[in-house]
């Protein structure tokens, strides 16, 4: 990989570093951009320049007015959205891989999926509405960790511990799920039920961009501010306490930002699975193990994985495929890659 | 500085009442010391050090450094007092050595902040102290148990804390690096760093440290100079084996019975 050269030893020269960074810096913006072409309607790059850059500068409209609405009301909020999830997916599943020092460790290791598709599922048995499903999904993924928390009890020191418990919870709540699918209506809850399941960002709006955008900010922030910390945990809970750092509250100060930030991409999105545990490997095989390169690398390569699959979605099939099953589906042949080809260890 | 244990008392608690580990253990050392500790496995020598770095809270007694109790102190003090080397260590991410090294400054930076050259300046300087230079852009998870032994050495030294609390840190070692790493005890003492140590090799004490205790069965059998402590009937009691101590022309070592 042409890229890993240029982050290898550190004896590089600035000028790699460089290109390294506006590599990682341009990736996004690029598939933005071709996202933003990508649809039934056709808008070329051209037109998306001329009313973003119009739009921004308050001139008046030459374009259609279908254009504009579509563009900036339908396709951009659900491009925003797809590289916001994906970025904090992956960024939190490189803090989890991190202090769990797992390299199985996911977003979803400490069962905010199960709990944020209960809550889903609750929400459509009961209301119905996008609203009442967003905020239920969050609720569920935050309760789950804390129900992990209160599981791991006095052990919740130890890493393994909070890892079991969240293994505990998310066959609990999957179970739930199980049986709120097999109790509602099959002609019109289970089949929204599924979907919902399944991940997919069709119903992406502005609002539900709005609501999630928040957290997505809050618990990157904090996360990006801890790099340094999340190495020194990565090292074991004996070694980053003699280090100087208080374990047990760092820890969960970091799972607070992983799990807000998982639960506000759920809750959107519905469970998009392997992002979380692919884009680490993947950035460490670019990268290497320091968070304080790697949690910036992943934040852009989640987004940009994140957005292409989602374009996939969109464009293959004249039916949307939901997004959790292509994440899967391209996910899994390149974790086999890496895993066939990576010897030295993760 | 110095660091005493009072009456220190440590029971692991368990379904059938509380294993005793080691009770009523009292004893002082000041940072221009090295301190050795003797025992046979099991004899709770590992869980001593561990409730000195506040990793282990005691049961009953106390440890303090230059009288403040270990856990009246935040762990980012307590770093910068105290460094805590384990006997093992399992990597799991392929950081380069440096990095790693690098982590013992973490007590003394920013709470949000990345060491800055200075960090990594002070890292490369007890790299060299140690003689790994030559490791640092390797990768931690592919150098030998030994060298790894070292660098975590060069991680805890780069806390620059007055007292080292090593468990075993010769264990990984070859012979040569096992003395040469005396040695260098030696000189850390006299640069005003105090090391607590354990050890399976009598023969280490009477090398290096100034002070010994022999550790049995959770309490003190018996403590002092080395001369004192290390004798033939002592080891013999210790280790349960008929042990000689015999004068050679680079001072006295242990030599155990044929069986």
């Amino acid at each position: 990989m042409a890229v890993r050269e240029h982050f290898g030893a550190a004896g590089k020269g600035n000028g790699s570093r460089v290109f390294g960074w506006l590599f990682f810096a341009a990736a996004p913006i690029v598939c933005i951009l071709i996202s933003l072409t990508i649809g039934q309607y056709p808008i070329s790059t051209k037109d998306i320049f001329r009313i973003l850059i119009g739009r921004a500068l308050g001139m008046e409209a030459d374009w259609p007015a279908l254009m504009e609405t579509l563009l900036l009301n339908v396709r951009l909020p659900r491009i925003m959205a797809s590289a916001l999830i994906g970025a904090a997916l992956s960024a939190s599943g490189a803090a989890f891989q991190a202090i769990f020092r797992n390299p199985l460790a996911s977003p979803y290791t400490l069962g905010v999926s199960n709990g944020a598709g209960f809550g889903a599922a609750m929400a459509v048995m009961f209301f119905g509405s996008a609203w009442s499903i967003q905020i239920l999904a969050t609720l569920g993924g935050v309760v789950s960790v804390v129900m992990a928390f209160i599981l791991s009890g006095r052990a919740r020191y130890s890493a393994i511990a909070l890892v079991l418990a969240g293994i505990i919870v998310g066959a609990f709540f999957s179970s739930l799920i199980s049986m709120v699918k097999f109790i509602a209506d099959p002609y019109e809850k289970l089949p929204a039920i599924v979907f919902w399941l399944m991940g997919s960002l069709a119903t992406v709006n502005l609002g539900s961009l709005f609501f999630a955008t928040p957290f997505f900010l809050a618990g990157m922030v904090v996360l990006l501010a801890y790099r340094w910390k999340l190495n020194v945990l990565s090292m074991g809970d004996e070694e980053a306490a003699s280090f100087g750092i208080d374990v047990a509250r760092e820890r969960v100060i970091v799972i607070f930002c992983c799990t807000i930030l998982t639960a506000a991409a759920v809750s959107i999105s519905g469970i998009i699975g392997w992002v979380g545990l692919v884009i680490p490997h993947l950035g460490r095989a670019i990268v290497g193990p320091d968070l304080r390169k790697l949690l910036p690398a992943c934040i852009s390569l989640g987004a940009s994985y994140l957005l292409v699959i989602d374009d996939l979605c969109r464009a293959l099939t004249s039916v949307e495929i939901p997004l959790g099953v292509v994440t899967a589906i391209v996910g899994a042949p390149i974790f086999g890659y890496f895993m066939m080809r990576e010897k030295t260890g993760w | 500085m110095e660091l005493e244990v009072q009456g220190a008392t440590f029971a692991y608690p368990g379904s059938s009442g509380p294993a005793l580990i080691f009770e009523d253990v009292s004893f002082g050392v000041k940072n221009s010391e090295i301190f050795c500790i003797l025992g046979p496995n099991g004899a709770g020598k590992s869980t001593l050090l561990k409730c000195m770095a506040n990793m282990l809270a005691l049961k009953r007694g106390r440890i303090t450094y230059d009288g403040t109790d270990v856990l009246a102190h935040s762990r980012r003090e307590l770093a910068k007092i105290v460094a805590y080397l384990p006997q093992d260590h399992m990597p799991a991410f392929p950081f380069p050595v440096l990095d790693v090294v690098t982590m013992g400054r973490t007590a003394h930076i920013g709470r949000f902040a990345s060491p800055r050259s200075k960090d990594v300046a002070i890292a490369l300087k007890n790299m060299e102290f140690l003689r790994i230079s030559h490791l640092a852009e390797k990768r931690y998870t592919n150098v030998s148990g030994g060298e790894r032994q070292l660098v975590m050495l060069a991680a805890a030294l780069t806390q620059e804390p007055a007292f080292l609390l090593l468990d075993e840190p010769t264990s990984h070692l070859d012979f040569g690096n096992r003395h040469r790493l005396l040695n260098l005890l030696r000189s850390l003492k006299n640069m005003g760093v105090g090391v607590v140590m354990t050890s399976h090799f009598p023969d280490h004490a009477l090398a290096a440290a100034d002070k010994v205790a022999a550790f049995k069965s959770g309490a003190i059998m018996c403590a002092g100079t080395p001369e004192e402590v290390i004798t033939a009937a002592n080891m013999s009691a210790l280790y349960d084996i008929q042990v000689d101590v015999m004068d050679t022309r680079r001072g006295k070592v242990c030599v155990a019975e044929g069986v």
